[in-house]
């Protein structure tokens, strides 16, 4: 049985471990509060942004032709088909945050084992990044550190980087592999077409927008005015996806930390226990031998 | 007498939602006056400046907004704007030499560069202009 010192040196260092997961998950809350405000703060943007959108439709629809809205495997198409998917892993910076990077690697390997080798990563994120560079997959690049001072201008420059390539017909598609934030207690990983623009996305139900539909006037023309819209679209989409992975990142967090506070309080419990008992049978057994002793001397 | 509803939107807030009587804002083809009755428009603008008289008096006030969208309908102005800044809220100095930074990159720049280029130096340009408002 370990001795009384090496018990209660235990104790100290799980009561230390545990007043820093106990910070972490403070630290999270208040982070995931912050984040979740983040998400609310976009919601006016992406309903304004979906309506105007879907005024154009009636109009618009059947005429625009914008790159980011084509496929590329239409017959006839000369930037056909350069058979490469690019895949937007979007993970976290940090650890510690329970299976949140983990099932984000795991979704992605799947993923990249369906597109037998035509798919390419860009790694969000350094969890990502580092275990992707790791394991010598594919890919196009990494962006570390983008977490720790997330802003549109990030969204903006990866959507420019991204729609480029697109339309210069690197890649016939570009998928996002995210965590959905749900609730505090659940995240869902999610696979998501970026590019080409669904056009029921976009364009909404086309029919059903078109009975609303009133008499505007456009300036410049509806297909100019859709077509200045489309990138705006898609960078909107991509922050809105980096918001969600940030918050659930916090949430995992959050959750994954006060699981470690509450294993380290039972462990705290059962070594004190432990440590008591031993104290006492030590008490015991001093005290058997004082009486025998004494009893010795009575003898 | 009946005003226009102006909401002004950004990706990360509502800036604004206020009742005016008058609403100037940047067209990507030229600034357009929008009166109360007006016909229903939708229109890209540039980066410039976007000005209102609040209803209930006091001055015009001015705000610098980055490229976007606005709405008109049933006399309520909906501007999107990736940024918006009201006047009184823009560094003159520092807008000063973030424009001037801007404008010596642009003049540096290929011509494919210029292009990306050209509305970061327009909205620098307008919250110049606009901070001078304040």
């Amino acid at each position: 049985m370990a001795s009384l010192i090496d018990l209660r040196r235990r104790i100290r260092t799980v009561k230390n471990t545990q007043q820093i997961t106990k910070a972490m998950k403070m630290v999270a809350a208040a982070k995931l509060r912050r984040a979740q405000d983040q998400i609310l703060a976009t919601r006016p943007y992406a309903l304004e942004l979906r309506k105007v959108t879907e005024h154009l439709a009636a109009v618009a629809a059947g005429e625009v032709e914008h790159p980011l809205l084509t496929p590329h495997e239409g017959e006839g198409d000369d930037r056909a088909g350069s058979g490469k998917t690019l895949v937007l892993v979007v993970t976290g910076d940090k650890g510690l945050c329970g299976a949140f990077n983990a099932h984000v690697q795991r979704r992605t390997e799947q993923e990249m084992a369906a597109l037998n080798g035509g798919g390419e990563i860009l790694a969000l994120g350094n969890r990502g990044a580092d275990f992707f560079t790791h394991r010598g997959a594919p890919m196009r690049g990494a962006r570390r550190g983008v977490f720790k001072d997330l802003s549109y201008a990030t969204a903006q420059e990866l959507a420019a980087e991204i729609s480029k390539a697109y339309a210069d017909g690197e890649y016939d598609a570009v998928y996002a592999v995210y965590n959905e934030f749900i609730s505090v207690l659940s995240q869902r990983v999610s696979w998501e077409r970026l590019l080409p623009i669904a056009r029921e996305d976009v364009l909404g139900d086309e029919s059903a927008s078109a009975n609303g539909h009133r008499d505007y006037l456009y300036e410049p023309s509806e297909a100019e005015i859709l077509n200045e819209l489309l990138p705006r679209f898609v960078t909107f989409q991509i922050y809105r996806v980096l918001l969600e992975s940030q918050a659930a990142e916090h949430a995992a967090r959050m959750t994954a930390m006060d699981s470690a506070t509450k294993n380290a309080g039972e462990l705290i419990d059962t070594l004190t226990l432990q440590y008591n008992r031993s104290r006492q049978a030590e008490i015991t057994t001093e005290l058997i031998e004082v009486v025998s002793g004494a009893n010795a001397l009575e003898g | 007498m009946a005003g226009l509803n102006l909401i002004l939107v950004t990706h990360a807030e509502k800036l604004l939602e206020i009742e005016c009587s008058d609403v100037g804002l940047p067209g990507r083809k030229g600034d357009m006056g929008i009166l109360p009755g007006h016909a229903a428009l939708i229109s890209t603008l540039r980066p410039g400046e976007l000005s209102y008289q609040p209803v209930d008096g006091g001055a015009r006030r001015f705000v610098a907004v980055a490229p976007g969208f606005c709405e008109v309908a049933d006399d309520t102005v909906t501007v999107l704007a990736e940024t918006a800044e009201p006047a009184e809220d823009i560094d003159a100095a520092a807008a000063t030499t973030e424009r001037d930074e801007l404008a010596a990159e642009y003049a540096r720049a290929s011509f494919e560069e210029q292009a990306g280029l050209k509305d970061r130096v327009d909205t620098a340009q307008a919250r110049v202009d606009v901070a001078s408002r304040a």
